[in-house]
């Protein structure tokens, strides 16, 4: 029989973070899930309706966050605008608002690299595009 | 920035359920086994310039009241279609969250939801880069990132040779 190697630090780190998991367990075969399958749509129509009404909500946070992010700029805190600018770019894709998230990246990178007329750059783009997604 | 922090994740957590769900607060939990109870599991790839898997773990009575809240009715009402979609929803937010914080451009697929008790979800040759739990109310959320390695033409060559029956 074949000797194991002993795991290092970092094997025995992620093996526990996996057998914490009700997801993710090494070990022998499991029961078959009751049940696995895939909506027929990502989301069903009452579901639909749910985001939706929740996009007004949404898009006004993003408006007060730009808001933020832009006298944050005005005073040269270019670490707050990088905190606003990667709360968008997740958010951003919660609700399926991709080109509010590659925006909101390029801002993030621009902030990052204190680049002031990048940074201008792209918070305007970002008032262009909530503006043009205004109900 | 283009690598997932832990406290990335965390905040794309509180965002679904705390302000997009309304849940309350969420407590931040280390890692620690999960309830002896049914889990349901909602799962989403990430496929392009970044590839891996999203999961969404929590019990059958956390997802009966996220559904409730989601489309506003009694938790008894609710089929398990209703749960299912609601899980599927949940978990197709979080990973578009995910998704936007990682190098794109990427694809999400469409979102699973398994259930049952003491299964499995397993992604071969994955590593599970980020994972983070909360309490809310008794139950708990986990979700898990994994990420998978993206074979090379040589990879595939070379799983094809090694599946053929060698000379005797």
């Amino acid at each position: 029989m074949k000797a194991q190697r002993p795991l290092t630090e970092e094997e025995k780190r992620m093996q526990a973070l996996q057998n914490s998991s009700g997801c993710d367990r090494n070990g022998p075969p499991p029961p078959a899930p009751e049940r696995a399958h895939a909506p027929a749509s990502p989301l069903s129509a009452t579901s639909l309706e749910h985001i939706a009404a929740l996009v007004p909500q949404y898009l006004d946070s993003c408006r007060t966050r730009l808001d933020q992010a832009t006298e944050a700029s005005d005073r040269g805190d270019l670490t707050t605008v990088r905190h606003h600018a990667h709360a968008l770019r997740g958010s951003g894709g919660a609700f399926g608002f991709d080109a509010i998230s590659e925006i909101a990246a390029r801002l993030e990178d621009a902030a990052l690299a204190e680049n002031l007329r990048r940074v201008a750059t792209e918070i305007a783009a970002l008032q262009r595009l909530l503006e043009d997604i205004r109900p | 920035m283009n690598e997932l922090l832990a406290k990335d994740l965390r905040d794309v957590v509180e965002t679904v359920w705390t302000a997009t769900l309304g849940f309350e607060m969420l407590d931040p939990l280390g890692s620690m086994a999960p309830p002896p109870e049914a889990t349901w599991c909602g799962c989403i790839q990430i496929g392009g310039a970044w590839n891996g898997l999203v999961k969404v773990s929590i019990s059958e009575a956390l997802a009966r009241r996220a559904a409730a809240t989601m489309f506003d009715s009694p938790a008894e009402s609710l089929s398990d279609a209703d749960v299912t979609d609601a899980l599927g929803e949940i978990t197709n937010m979080t990973g578009g969250s995910v998704k936007a914080l990682l190098p794109g451009p990427s694809q999400l697929s469409l979102p699973s939801v398994i259930t049952g008790v003491d299964f499995s979800v397993i992604s071969p040759g994955g590593t599970l880069i980020r994972e983070v739990a909360f309490q809310t109310s008794g139950s708990q959320i986990r979700v898990q990132v994994v990420e998978g390695r993206r074979l090379s033409a040589w990879d595939g060559i070379r799983q094809s040779l090694s599946a053929k029956p060698g000379p005797r």
